[in-house]
């Protein structure tokens, strides 16, 4: 799906699918420990060698950590066989799992970019494993867990706060009107306007992915948790919007949100949480004249 | 399991207060009286939260279906029976892992788990890049401003104290210097320009964003030269 969308100016990205090929600068200049707690220091890991026999090799580097250990998190290499194994990232974890560390973590169910269950950093991207070729990753491949998230157990993040950013907008249809004897009825167009928006798998990548949310995560909803809120201002069955924008309006909930963008850069769904936040802002500016 | 039956508790007696009542509402649907003696699958669902099968994270699931059986998908209730065999089962668990709920809780302060790295292994993108450079130059200018401050000082001092500042930025390293301002002027100022159009929600479709992007980066750069060349001319 993305190997071979490889046509027009390198330094253009037309879709969030395209894997970042310019590769001058991989990380930030900064130091590994760079603001590190000692607890999240990563030290260097086990190498598992590929079984005897297998020609076509590749090199996975994964973080590890065991809460039972008490050890710190770790870089283990693992060796895959690429003849034996599926096609997608999470193909190689499973085929790592099954033949190699059985004790190797991760969050995956549906294998086809629906459920968002397989999210994670992806050679210094969040994107969904399963929908990620191997043959798009470079040797040796990097896989870490989310950025910026407490850590569960190896490639498992700790999801609460995300969610209970998720609830703070209270994402359910709100109306004051008597309920109609029939459904809540919307025009073509007026359905029109939740495209792009409805299609969130809440994988999170995008909310994982912001520099502001790494900053301010305490208090910043994040880009998933604002395209949600977009979502329902946006549904014209919805009559709560004002009290939704009072809600919104804050220093941190919203307006941590600095158009960086990275969010629009790393959707696995190819949609627009920055657009979502700039239409509230906007929307938020109209109300005011 | 054994010490349930010998001590003939009803299912569901010395279960804390709050999970009977999180889930008053959901009785009806089970379609089974609120009374002790039929467990319904909520209250398993508040005993897994809060982690006392042993075998989870003491946290809340969002999870819908608190047995994970076809049936609940469905929208069938599971029968009572069912349930308290489960209920048995899974707290039996809980109390032959060894494990106490405690030890894996969320959020708790003494589990001490680790952060996953950010910065330190985010690819950087023109996205993210450009916006730190927005930062920074907007640091540099605010210092290039007291610089500006000490020039106009300077003049207003008299034509010594003038001479000396003059000859500090006209030096190489002043040269330098304030060849970066210059570019971190255009480089903010294009930014700014990229930001206000952002605000009128356009320009917000990935191609456009990379587009804009180099074009600030260019723009800045030939900017900062025409600006120079220009300083050059008309220095003759």
């Amino acid at each position: 799906m993305t190997a071979s969308r490889d046509k027009g100016p390198i330094m253009i990205v037309d879709s969030s699918d395209e894997v970042p090929r310019a590769t001058s600068l991989k990380r930030f200049p900064v130091p590994r420990n760079f603001g590190v707690e000692p607890q999240s220091r990563i030290e260097r890991g086990k190498t598992w060698p590929a079984p005897s026999g297998a020609s076509r090799i590749k090199t996975f580097q994964i973080y590890r950590y065991d809460p039972d250990s008490g050890e710190n998190p770790r870089l283990d290499t693992f060796e895959v066989d690429l003849d034996d194994c599926g096609p997608m990232v999470l193909d190689a974890l499973i085929w790592i799992k099954n033949k190699v560390d059985p004790t190797l973590t991760f969050r995956r169910s549906c294998r086809e970019g629906i459920c968002g269950s397989c999210s994670m950093n992806i050679d210094g991207t969040n994107w969904l494993a399963c929908m990620r070729s191997i043959s798009d990753l470079a040797t040796p491949a990097t896989i870490y867990p989310l950025a910026s998230l407490e850590i569960i157990k190896d490639l498992v993040p700790d999801l609460t706060h995300l969610f209970a950013q998720y609830a703070v907008i209270e994402p359910w249809l709100k109306s004051k009107t008597p309920v109609p004897d029939g459904e809540r009825l919307q025009s073509p167009e007026e359905r029109s306007e939740l495209d792009g928006y409805y299609e969130c798998i809440l994988c999170f990548c995008c909310t994982s992915g912001c520099p502001s949310h790494w900053w301010n995560g305490d208090r910043f909803l994040g880009p998933a948790v604002l395209l949600q809120a977009w979502r329902w201002l946006a549904d014209s069955r919805d009559e709560a919007t004002g009290e939704r924008l009072d809600d919104l309006e804050d220093p941190f909930r919203l307006y941590r949100c600095h158009t960086i963008l990275n969010c629009t850069r790393t959707c696995p769904k190819g949609l627009n949480p920055g657009k979502a936040i700039a239409e509230i802002k906007k929307m938020i500016v109209e109300r005011r004249s | 399991m054994k010490l349930r039956e010998a001590d003939g508790t009803a299912f569901g007696s010395n279960r804390p207060k709050e999970t009977t009542m999180d889930h008053k509402e959901d009785r009806p649907r089970n379609g089974s009286p609120p009374s002790g003696s039929a467990p319904t699958a909520q209250e398993l669902k508040g005993d897994i939260d809060k982690g006392r099968t042993g075998d989870k994270v003491a946290s809340y699931d969002p999870g819908a279906a608190p047995l994970g059986t076809d049936d609940e998908a469905a929208g069938t209730p599971d029968t009572p029976d069912r349930v308290a065999l489960a209920i048995r089962q899974e707290l039996e668990n809980g109390r032959t892992s060894g494990r106490a709920a405690s030890q894996n809780r969320v959020g708790d302060a003494g589990s001490r788990r680790p952060k996953s790295p950010n910065i330190q292994i985010y690819r950087p993108q023109l996205t993210s890049v450009l916006s730190i450079l927005n930062r920074i130059t907007g640091t540099i200018l605010t210092a290039c401003g007291v610089i500006l401050v000490i020039w106009l000082m300077a003049a207003a001092a008299g034509p010594g104290a003038y001479a000396v500042v003059q000859q500090a930025i006209i030096s190489w390293p002043g040269r330098i210097v304030l060849l970066a301002a210059t570019f971190a002027f255009f480089l903010h100022l294009c930014g700014g320009i990229r930001h206000l159009v952002w605000d009128t929600v356009h320009g917000f479709e990935l191609r456009t964003i990379y587009i804009s992007g180099w074009t600030v980066v260019g723009v800045s750069i030939a900017l900062t030269a025409a600006a120079w060349v220009l300083s050059f001319l008309m220095k003759g």
